[in-house]
């Protein structure tokens, strides 16, 4: 996985910044992957092939749809919290794609395939040199929404 | 509301399946320190791949020793990856984790193909805990707001 700065940055700057239509769902889909399985795999390494299926498509579509009928305000399946959930999880696995590893990539084709695909183009640290970029984009940001903040109470 | 609990109920059954069956199959997709030190289903001569979650725990000339849940084996840097080790060595430190390719002897060692140090992984987890936070704030944000349509 890049680390997860990058996939809020980026699922907030699609989001808030590219297309205002998508919920805050979609920036909970963005780190959704991570947050399903990571915390069990750091803390307990032997955990991998247990929170594995939560990392593929099928799992995390699996996922959306549970949330989708869990959350919805509907009386059955909620397909706006389904379709930003799923887009914004699809948009993390797209940037995880990017990576190589030796051992231990991404089965995007479970439960049907086992066979692992990456585009092999930066190792899984490397998204950590955008580090700066994102800091200074959030302070910005901060900025921007601080001074919108005032002048709307300068108004008042 | 039977809808939503079934399709709940269903998709979490679903997903119970999925580990089940990851931990069976998946399992031999990957091998670890611990089945290649007890022998099992690794032979001499036979290439294998270690994950990230094996670290460094000696560091020599021409080999270092990996360990990954509590066993541990030594790893030979071959002629060829001497030159790439001798300035991985400069930097590498105990504890430091790393992932490999290699070829298992019969004599009870690795011999290295391929390997990576993966340097940043700690600050990448506690800069990704930092991350977490400043998301939670940003959806609470929009939340507040009325934007979780």
């Amino acid at each position: 996985m890049p680390d997860l700065v990058t996939h809020v940055a980026v699922g907030y700057g699609l989001q808030r910044g590219l297309w205002p239509r998508l919920s805050v769902w979609f920036l909970i889909g963005a780190v959704l992957p991570d947050i399903l399985t990571r915390p069990f795999t750091i803390l307990w390494p032997g955990s991998f092939w247990w929170t594995m299926p939560l990392h593929t498509p099928v799992g995390l579509l699996l996922i959306c749809a549970a949330a989708a009928f869990l959350l919805g305000p509907g009386p059955g399946f909620n397909r706006s919290v389904f379709l930003n959930l799923s887009a914004g999880a699809l948009v993390h696995v797209v940037l995880d794609i990017f990576q190589t590893h030796i051992a231990g990539s991404y089965f995007l084709f479970f439960p049907f395939s086992w066979r692992s695909i990456e585009a092999e183009l930066v190792w899984p640290e490397t998204s950590l040199y955008l580090l700066p970029l994102w800091i200074g984009l959030g302070l910005w940001l901060a900025m921007k929404e601080f001074r919108k903040r005032r002048g709307i109470a300068l108004m008042r | 509301m039977t809808i939503r609990i079934a399709g709940f109920l269903s998709c979490l059954l679903a997903l119970a399946a999925l580990s089940f069956y990851s931990v069976r199959v998946g399992s031999d997709q990957a091998d670890t320190i611990p089945e290649i030190v007890a022998g099992q289903g690794v032979e001499s001569g036979q290439e294998i791949a270690l994950t990230s979650d094996v670290t460094v725990t000696e560091i020599g000339a021409s080999e270092f020793v990996a360990e990954q849940n509590g066993a541990r084996i030594r790893v030979l840097i071959p002629p060829q990856l001497r030159p790439e080790w001798e300035d991985t060595r400069t930097d590498l430190k105990v504890g430091d984790h790393i992932s490999l390719r290699g070829v298992c002897r019969k004599a009870g060692y690795l011999e290295a193909r391929q390997y990576h140090v993966h340097k940043g992984r700690r600050l990448k987890i506690w800069i990704s805990v930092a991350a977490l936070l400043v998301a939670g704030g940003l959806i609470f944000k929009q939340v507040r707001e009325g934007r979780n349509a």
